[in-house]
């Protein structure tokens, strides 16, 4: 088989836990993933090498998962990427932010890896294809 | 070292429940440690003197970086002139994690014991008192007497720890 | 697609993280400003819950998303300005911190959860949710007094049950969902959720019936319409049971309870295409959101603010990595031997021709810099800021005033200076002792306070500071200060043998005799006997000393000296006979050869030495140590003259050997402590050598001297 270059994806998360489940979860179906800290640590990650997915959680210190989708569709690089807020928050509120903002679409933190998978899957497509 | 470690009294059959001493002399008689206490052995060597502290405890030494108490169990129990040449062995035990290293008349085998084979101690007076002992067994025409090390090293009598509870 | 991927090896993740969060949640709890909190502080423990949750809730532990969720629902009205912070929350907010620590530790050990724990806590919580209702809506919706009055007549017990309804609407105007959401949140938490056919779910966590609800929803819309179905506190917080839409071939957004798209996805697009976020979001959720959270603004500036401000950022832990503190302490050895080697080399480079081997002599000296630096950078990793320390402090200080009915605030200061962290280990004791003493002690009541021109609430100062390679610890207390009768009184019924001519400084020193307390009754906190001598004796055992200095009526300074780290010390190395003793270079004041004059015996009291104008009581180390000397004369070895304790003496030894840096290894880890002795180095040779302990020796010295007449020094 070809060898290609592995799609990469970026999850933004302050919670280590999440952050670490995620990039296993995507590691199993071979994407490679990046994680970043807080919306500051993922804006500087997101600038320094280009990724085929983003993955952001909304209430982080430093940047906050909104102003990083502002950020991030502002940006020459992320204007067509796929964005997905990870939320917990069931509520519309904040879904409205994250679309106003320029958010693709959201998960419901916790997800199910199956979803997770499905959802990028959908946005991306394999991981080396 | 490794002449100090070979291995075993043929003739005893291993199993579970055997167990492993390292004997020593000390005096005329044969002791036995139970050799998952004892870390290594090494000659003695450069051991730096402690004040304040009886004589059989001769100072202090450096294993690795580690610090460590050198005690000469013959000038503890009165065998005799000791002296130290580069026959002088050192038995380095770790009792509960703290390690000391004793100084004995000369180290001689590993024995591999059964349960079966030790005894019960008989009434009579050795170097070492019978409440730092076991159990006594014979091989062949030696009579080994094996030592509670854990109890013996911790002992006041021992001097070798800041109070008794800190090592049980 | 996936085989099921086991989540459970992410648990020990969250058991550490959450831990971390805990203390976070607690140390902003204790520093928030209750009068005026900061929106980023109130912002931050909202996230320290949020995370707790997601997390909680991710492996199932049922129990702590129930307390997380209604503190995360609290603490949403606190950040977005809709409900005030009082005193009341930050207290049950603490409760219950430490009930989702106790969870998170059995969850961790695999204890079975006690049940009840949290039955208290939620109550506490969900009263004061419930009065943040009445206060939003008294200020905003003025016309629903009724209701208001309805809402808190009824009963405020901890007890009563909260269930969970789902309340599914029918279409219906703006005008009626508003008018229904203003009365529903009467009742509870309400939050909504928009269906894909713009319909509008009620969730609502209330103590109200079935009943009720069908009730105020008939008043505007046929009862008929309305689905409620009462759910589990879970499935309301984490809603992923729905069940996922077919795969959408077409590329339509799609939405489950799961996940959705905002719009359709297509991959295929090229660069520019994709158009920029949609701004029309649709109105009527907008408006019901912010019928719910009339402070929606609030919200927004907020995030605005978060943006350009500096946070205080707590979650840097990619910039951390844990280490075993048993391979920092390895490091640290290994350096302390490559300082050594780098001593020995540079002792030898000493003696060769400095103009043949002028190159080499350079490279040595910028070997000895790195070296030093190296040292100097391994011994950072194991200091520590004493805020890990002070910040302990808040809440004990505050939990015990109240006890004590007394008013008290903190105020730390030079929390970032840095302390070995074996030290700081130890440290903790002896100051709470301090502070507990301090408030218990030190501090008057409230109305005493105020009768002496006080202000109401006492201050206690916890500081920190470095001054020549020690660290200064200050326990200050703004009350009554020491009372000198009192000690004096006190002393003399402990049998404490006391004289009027003592100076305040000698008095004050008394507290830290063995067995002195000057609590009037034996208090819970402080005077049941475990007094001022332990922490003197642990803070002694630490290298470091004690002074108190106070004022009567004004308050009193507790100062710990303290050295930086016990792992390193500069050694002045010194023979005596065979043996090669190290000595503190911190206690050396100087070194002389005696000349016979210099040298007396003086009666029952031993020798002496004449330095300058001064008598000093000189002590033939070799005699204490009972070694063999090559000394045939005093004038023939070197004198010592070293300070502790504010005592000088002199110490004879056979010679001086040089001075280096030392790696300090403890004598008890595997034998005991020798008087005289307070530790031991390994030096250059691979020998080991003992570092003398000072104060010690001078006591051991002069019980020598008391005891046996000196008729065996007739040196002189």
């Amino acid at each position: 088989m070809e060898k290609h270059e592995n799609k990469k994806i970026l999850v933004i998360d302050d919670s280590r836990s999440l952050r670490q489940m995620v990039a296993y979860t995507l590691n199993t179906l071979g994407y490679e993933v990046v994680e970043a800290v807080d919306g500051k640590d993922g804006w500087q990650k997101s600038q320094a090498e280009p990724f085929d997915l983003v993955f952001t959680d909304q209430n982080m210190p430093q940047f906050d998962g909104i102003w990083l989708i502002k950020a991030l569709r502002n940006s020459q690089n992320y204007r067509n990427i796929p964005i997905f807020m990870l939320t917990n928050e069931t509520g519309e509120e904040m879904k409205a932010l994250g679309k106003e903002a320029g958010a693709t679409g959201w998960i419901v933190k916790p997800f199910d890896p199956k979803r997770l998978l499905e959802l990028v899957h959908k946005a991306i497509g394999d991981a080396n294809g | 070292m490794s002449e100090f470690v070979r291995p075993i009294d043929e003739d005893v059959e291993e199993g579970e429940d055997c167990q492993e001493f390292l004997t020593f002399m000390l005096g005329n008689e044969e002791y036995g440690i139970d050799i998952l206490k004892v870390q290594e052995i090494r000659g003695y060597d450069n051991v730096t003197r402690i004040p304040g502290v009886p004589d059989y405890i001769k100072g202090v030494t450096n294993l690795r970086g580690l610090i460590i108490p050198i005690v000469d169990m013959r000038i503890k129990f009165k065998l005799g002139v000791s002296s130290y040449d580069h026959l002088t062995a050192v038995i380095i035990l770790n009792i509960n994690g703290r390690l000391a290293g004793i100084v004995v008349s000369g180290v001689s085998d590993v024995i591999t014991l059964n349960p079966n084979q030790i005894q019960s101690l008989p009434n009579y007076s050795t170097i070492l008192k019978s409440e730092y002992l076991f159990g006594l067994c014979s091989i062949g025409d030696r009579m080994v007497i094996l030592i509670n090390v854990d109890k013996l090293m911790t002992s006041a009598e021992m001097a070798l720890t800041e109070n008794n509870e800190d090592m049980v | 697609m996936t085989s099921s991927i086991d989540i459970g090896q992410f648990l020990d993740v969250f058991f550490e993280e959450s831990g971390e969060l805990l203390a976070e949640m607690e140390g902003l709890l204790l520093a928030i400003d209750i009068s005026s909190p900061d929106k980023e502080e109130c912002n931050a423990i909202f996230r320290t819950a949020h995370s707790i949750k997601g997390g909680a809730a991710t492996f199932g532990l049922t129990d702590m998303v129930e307390l997380t969720h209604i503190m995360e629902s609290l603490l949403d009205k606190i950040r977005k300005g809709s409900m005030k912070l009082t005193e009341d929350h930050v207290s049950a907010f603490l409760k219950a911190k430490d009930i989702l620590k106790r969870q998170l530790y059995a969850h961790h050990q695999k204890l079975p959860v006690e049940s009840n724990i949290s039955t208290e806590v939620l109550g506490l919580l969900r009263d004061l949710s419930k009065q943040s209702t009445v206060d939003l809506d008294a200020t905003d919706v003025s016309d629903h007094s009724q209701a208001i009055a309805k809402s808190t007549d009824e009963p405020l017990s901890s007890e009563e049950v909260r269930s969970f309804f789902r309340i599914e609407l029918p279409q219906i105007s703006k005008d009626d969902l508003e008018a229904l959401t203003a009365e529903l949140a009467l009742k509870g938490d309400l939050k909504l959720e928009k269906l894909p056919d713009a319909r509008t779910v009620l969730l609502l966590e209330t103590s109200s019936t079935f009943d009720d609800l069908v009730a105020i929803c008939s008043f505007l819309m046929d009862p008929k319409d309305v689905h409620i179905t009462e759910v589990s506190a879970l499935s309301n917080v984490v809603e992923t049971m729905g069940c996922i839409p077919a795969d959408d071939v077409c590329g339509n957004a799609v939405t489950s309870d799961e996940y959705g798209l905002f719009e359709p996805l297509n991959r295929d697009k090229t660069a520019g295409d994709m158009p920029f976020p949609a701004k029309d979001i649709d109105n009527s959720i907008f408006l019901a959101s912010a019928h719910a959270f009339p402070k929606k603004e609030a919200a927004d500036t907020n995030c605005e603010k978060s943006r350009s401000g500096e946070v205080i950022v707590f979650n840097q832990d990619s910039r951390y990595i844990r280490v075993n503190l048993e391979k920092v302490d390895q490091l640290i050895n290994l350096v302390g031997e490559l300082v050594i080697t780098q001593a020995m080399i540079d002792q030898h480079a000493g003696r060769i021709d400095a103009i043949n081997h002028e190159q080499l002599l350079n490279h040595l000296t910028t070997l000895a810099r790195n070296t030093r630096d190296l040292q100097e950078s391994v011994m950072s990793i194991r200091m520590m800021p004493m805020e890990l320390v002070f910040s302990r402090f808040p809440r004990m200080v505050r939990e015990l005033a109240g006890k004590l009915g007394k008013k008290a605030k903190l105020i730390t200061i030079g929390g970032a200076t840095e302390l070995d962290k074996g030290l700081i280990e130890r440290i903790i004791d002896p100051l709470t002792h301090l502070v507990r003493n301090g408030i218990d002690h030190g501090l008057e009541e409230p109305h005493v306070r105020l009768q002496n021109h006080k202000p109401e609430t006492g201050i206690i100062t916890l500081s920190a500071v470095h001054e020549s390679g020690n660290i200064v610890l200050q326990v200050h207390d703004d009350g009554c200060g020491l009372d000198r009768e009192t000690i004096v009184r006190k002393a003399m019924d402990c049998g404490i043998s006391v004289s009027d001519e003592m100076s305040d400084e000698e008095v004050w020193q008394i507290i830290f005799a063995p067995g002195f307390t000057t609590a009037k009754a034996v208090t819970d906190v402080s005077g049941r006997g475990v007094g001022m001598d332990v922490v003197k004796r642990n803070i002694a055992a630490m290298g470091g000393s004690v002074d108190i200095h106070s004022i009567h009526g004004q308050g009193t300074y507790v100062t710990i000296t303290l050295p930086l780290t016990l792992a390193i010390l500069e050694g002045m190395l010194i023979r005596s006979g065979e043996e090669v003793y190290i000595l503190p270079l911190l206690v050396v004041v100087e070194s002389l050869q005696p000349v016979s004059g210099q040298i007396r015996e003086i009666s029952g009291k031993g020798m002496v030495i004449r330095v300058r104008e001064e008598y000093i009581p000189l002590i033939f180390l070799h005699e204490l140590f009972a070694i063999p000397s090559r000394l045939a004369e005093p004038t023939e070895g070197i004198v010592v003259v070293v300070e502790a304790l504010g005592k000088k003496a002199a110490l004879l030894v056979d010679s001086l050997i040089g001075q280096q840096q030392i790696v300090v290894k403890n004598l008890e880890t595997n034998f005991r402590r020798i008087p005289g002795v307070s530790g031991a180095t390994i030096l250059g040779d691979g020998s080991v050598s003992l570092i003398l302990d000072v104060p010690s020796l001078l006591s051991i010295s002069n019980q020598l001297y008391t005891k046996q007449t000196s008729s065996n020094l007739a040196l002189s």
